[in-house]
């Protein structure tokens, strides 16, 4: 398999104080993430998670260590060359604020290939909505749609870009769970093919649709489960959780 | 309540400081015409015409654009806290004392911001006396007065239209329905409702009532209405900006084509986005170019008529004179607009990191507020243009002389306004550009 991901003793530390100390967040971290597969990192809050998928995404720059991303090692990236590889490798769902408000759906969906001067037929783009069930809403701007329908959106944009990666960042953290269920099946389906999930979540069923579930605690990888049942996850982070 | 009320204030400084300056700015304008006025007063004679009239013009010429400024602030200032006021209301605080909240809120900035402005004026009043009226030793020479009353009448006086101004939105924040809280709720969009169709059909009958007799006057009397002529002009499309301005923008802006530059195409969407939550980036810009090249427009056009007719006359405007007229608009209208989009920075800087999380290079993010600055300032040219050519073209046929616009004092006001807006658009793009993009979309 094809790594498209590759992180090797990855750590992060932030200031606190106003400087005069450091928290470490992330603790040499080593991953591999192969195209096509999915992977859902859960954990106790303040474990690192958001962090680890922010250094894997290079949202944030890790302190040391070293991320490749799409065979492209991130160090040595400046900022225009970083934003041209999210642009045509990755996709974002965050927990919110995921839509620019002045844009309707529709251009929500299509703004990274215009970004990346990419034609997107119109066409693909509604396919897209119509996928997540907001055919019918993409003229809308954000304001008027709901949580769940604004992640949808969301969602509908990866969909349509079909990026190599999928960073998705507590996608259903505000959302009842029904639409949860639903945000996370369409992640999932994302995933199919050569094209990689990498999910941070506190929903055990969320984690559960995963290939590979990383347990995290204190910034250190604390367990790594295949394929594992709810049940499992839920022992798996109630471990960790005991040991923090 | 009052730990409530300045707790918010604190928390929210970047909304109320933005609101503080334009109130205090208004009140610096509004403190020179009073201390003038009140100059002229105590010292009666030929100063208290002096004095008198300037102080007067000032006041009519800032009116429009000090009505729009403080208005429009002051319902930005509410609407861009929808959200915290829909989490008190979740925390159990009555819907109608959400509403005094904020009218206790206002209030105190309105009174801080009020009192700061005549205090600054004070120590500037005696030189800008000394420069107005160099010429005019006897006045020059009058120690000037700006007392208590003529501070009360400042405070008063701009209080009031904040408090009349943001009263709305503060009843339709005890109206925000709590579950506004839970999402992400669009500040509301601006509406022009019955008392701007009031204002508006007012200022159209007076423009009527101007223009329709004008044929039939003496060239001397056509001469002292020429001035007002423009400004009258623009004050039925700024009291319908909610309806006008972002119609206007997107008219105009669709002749670019959206596929020229993401840029440009995400600049577009953004500024008609937050001209339909507040007019005051562009609506005090409009005036004060309507006014600038409505004032020389007219002067052409008088100018004009009198050489045709044989009568000699110093037709120029002396810069002291265009100081008088324009200083006040000008101030309020820059500063309005900077004030805007600084208010409203959080929002931006969001949608600034999500734009880079789409992978939005750091230029190309730079160039759309570029854009931005440059899409409001030519809106506001472009709404004035046309108060410039409607009062021109009324000037002109009264006074039976070819229709002549006085493009240069417009395009100055414009490109000294687009500087201002290029640097309350580019400045905290490129500060936000310097923060990681997880912080930004981080909730509050």
């Amino acid at each position: 398999m094809t790594a498209v991901i590759d992180a090797e003793s990855i750590s992060k530390s932030f200031p606190i104080e106003r400087g005069r100390a450091s928290v470490s967040v992330l603790r040499e971290i080593s991953l591999r993430v192969d195209a096509g597969e999915m992977v859902a990192i859960v954990g106790p809050s303040g474990s690192g998670k958001s962090t680890l998928l922010y250094c894997l995404s290079g949202l944030e720059p890790c302190d040391s260590g070293s991320v490749t991303l799409m065979g492209r090692p991130l160090a040595g990236l400046g900022r225009g060359a970083l934003a041209r590889l999210r642009r045509d490798h990755i996709g974002f769902v965050f927990q919110s604020f995921n839509l620019i408000p002045s844009l309707s759906a529709r251009e929500n969906v299509a703004l990274p290939a215009r970004l990346a001067r990419r034609g997107i037929r119109r066409a693909e783009v509604d396919r897209a909505l119509t996928e997540v069930g907001l055919a019918n809403r993409a003229r809308h701007v954000p304001g008027r749609l709901s949580g769940g329908q604004q992640q949808r959106v969301a969602v509908a944009r990866v969909l349509a870009m079909r990026p190599d990666i999928v960073f998705a960042d507590e996608p259903t953290g505000s959302l009842d769970t029904t639409t949860g269920s639903d945000i996370l099946h369409l992640l999932r389906r994302a995933a199919e093919g050569p094209r990689s999930v990498v999910i941070v979540t506190h929903d055990l069923e969320a984690a559960a649709l995963a290939d590979r579930v990383l347990v995290l605690r204190d910034g250190v990888i604390h367990a790594q489960l295949l394929h594992p049942s709810p049940g499992q996850v839920l022992e798996a982070v109630a471990q960790a959780r005991e040991q923090v | 309540m009052p730990r409530l009320i300045f707790a918010d204030l604190i928390a929210n400084a970047r909304i109320w400081l933005g609101a503080f300056v334009v109130i205090l700015a208004t009140a610096f304008v509004a403190a020179v015409a009073a201390g003038f006025i009140a100059t002229g007063n105590a010292a009666g004679g030929e100063a208290q015409i002096g004095f008198g009239s300037i102080g007067g013009v000032v006041i009519a010429f800032t009116s429009i654009a000090a009505l729009i400024v403080v208005s429009s602030v002051a319902n930005l200032t509410v609407a861009l806290q929808q959200r915290a006021y829909a989490l008190w209301q979740l925390v159990g605080m009555r819907p109608a004392l959400v509403g005094w909240v904020v009218i206790g809120q206002l209030l105190i900035v309105a009174v801080a911001g009020s009192l700061a402005g005549c205090l600054v004026a004070t120590p500037f009043l005696p030189s800008i006396a000394r420069t107005l009226f160099t010429t005019w030793e006897a006045i020059g020479r009058v120690p000037m007065r700006f007392d208590g009353a003529a501070v009360a009448w400042v405070t008063v006086g701009i209080v009031a239209v904040a408090l009349l101004s943001g009263s709305r939105g503060a009843r339709r924040a005890a109206r925000v329905p709590p579950i506004e809280a839970l999402r992400e709720p669009d500040p509301p969009r601006m509406r022009a409702g019955w008392l701007r169709w009031i204002v508006a059909l007012a200022a159209l009958g007076g423009v009527t009532a101007i223009c329709l007799p004008l044929r039939d006057e003496s060239f001397t009397a056509i001469s002292s209405e020429a001035l007002i002529l423009t400004p009258l002009f623009s004050a039925p499309l700024a009291a319908l900006g909610p309806l006008l301005f972002p119609a206007a923008l997107r008219a105009w802006s669709a002749l670019v084509p959206g596929q020229m530059s993401a840029s440009w195409f995400l600049a577009r969407h953004s500024a008609a986005y937050r001209l339909n939550q507040s007019s005051a980036a562009i609506g005090p810009l409009m005036v004060a170019i309507s006014l600038a090249g409505g004032l020389y427009t007219a002067t052409l056009i008088v100018a004009e008529a009198g050489h045709a007719r044989g009568i000699d006359g110093n037709y120029s405007i002396p810069w002291r004179g265009a100081v008088i007229i324009l200083g006040g608009p000008l101030l309020l209208s820059g500063l309005a607009a900077a004030a805007t989009v600084f208010m409203s920075g959080r929002a931006r800087e969001r949608e600034f990191a999500l734009i880079q999380s789409a992978g939005a290079t750091n230029p190309a993010i730079a160039t759309m507020s570029v854009w931005e600055a440059v899409i409001y300032a030519a809106t506001a040219a472009v709404l004035a243009a046309v108060t410039m050519l409607a009062g021109a073209a009324v000037l002109a046929s009264a006074l039976a002389v070819p229709l002549t616009v006085a493009v240069a004092p417009a395009a100055g006001v414009a490109g000294g306004g687009l500087v201002l807006l290029l640097a309350a658009t580019l400045l905290p793009a490129l500060a936000t550009l310097r923060r990681s993009v997880p912080r930004s979309l981080a909730a509050e």
